[in-house]
């Protein structure tokens, strides 16, 4: 007899649920660095999205991999794809690239 | 949701009938001409060659159903020095 | 076109049955390659197939297997399948 409290309890939790987190109006147009499921990274100017986080990005450039460790990213291979749609089920971070910047790692020395 | 201008899945629907390069979450990729997709973004295509960072793995002539499960970008217009 | 239902519809499931009887190949995400007549496939992408043939990532790669009855191959595992 739990199931008419749990579908309750469903039904509310689903609620706000549907509202983005994050309104990623404010950077369209803007420069967007977004890491993939699998590992990879790309940068590009985010030109739409939709509800699921599918997005649409323009100049984008992705960048290379260590052949050996694919956890290393080199920093000066890049190679552009132009337009391409990232599909939302597989986007990790999304963060704006304009005023980001690589630093020494301070760790080392 | 407003001022959104650009729907991801309009821009996979223009490109229906045209080169298109489909790059997984692995090293795998694959060009060829899309023939359509489905709300799950699985993926038919033509004439597909298929890639793995970069080295051709396989020639595929006739048609296939790319699952959309590890699908991680889609790029219209397709792999720049492919076929 | 978004309205997601938990059906495969529309161009796939066109391709889908379209291709029952004939050679198919079907490569997992682990890269095994399966050449072989395509018995039945679901919505899953559960695939099964007749007088199949098991390669590594190419035909090219050489002959590992050959099953002289039926395979089935768990749609999960589907990387995609392709008109031979």
């Amino acid at each position: 007899m739990s199931e008419p409290s749990n579908q309750h309890q469903k039904r509310k939790f689903e609620g706000p649920k549907r509202e983005a987190i994050i309104n990623l109006g404010k950077y369209t147009d803007k420069h967007v660095r977004v890491k993939l499921m699998g590992g990879r990274l790309v940068v590009g100017v985010l030109k739409g999205y939709d509800q699921l986080m599918n997005l649409v990005l323009d100049e984008t450039v992705e960048y290379m991999r260590d052949e050996e460790d694919d956890t290393v990213i080199k920093k000066d291979s890049t190679r552009e794809l132009g337009l391409v749609v990232m599909r939302g089920t597989m986007l990790l971070t999304l963060s704006p690239a304009d005023g980001s910047e690589c630093i020494v790692n301070p760790h080392l020395e | 949701m407003s001022g959104v201008e650009i729907l991801p899945l309009e821009i996979i629907d223009k490109t229906v009938g045209q080169p298109v390069w489909v790059m997984l979450t692995s090293h795998r990729e694959f060009a060829g001409t899309l023939v359509g997709f489905d709300d799950f973004v699985n993926v038919v295509l033509e004439d597909v060659v298929e890639y793995d960072r970069d080295s051709e793995v396989k020639r595929h002539a006739g048609k296939m159903l790319l699952s959309g499960n590890n699908i991680a970008l889609l790029v219209p217009g397709g792999k720049p020095d492919a076929q | 076109m978004s309205t997601g239902n938990g059906t495969v519809t529309t161009a796939s499931s066109e391709f889908l049955s379209n291709i029952i009887g004939k050679p198919v190949v079907v490569k997992l995400h682990s890269g095994m390659l399966y050449q072989g007549t395509l018995e039945s496939i679901d919505g899953f992408m559960n695939v099964a197939l007749n007088q199949a043939t098991e390669h590594y990532e190419s035909e090219k790669n050489g002959l590992l297997y050959r099953y002289d009855g039926d395979v089935f191959v768990r749609g999960t595992q589907v990387l995609y399948i392709s008109e031979a």
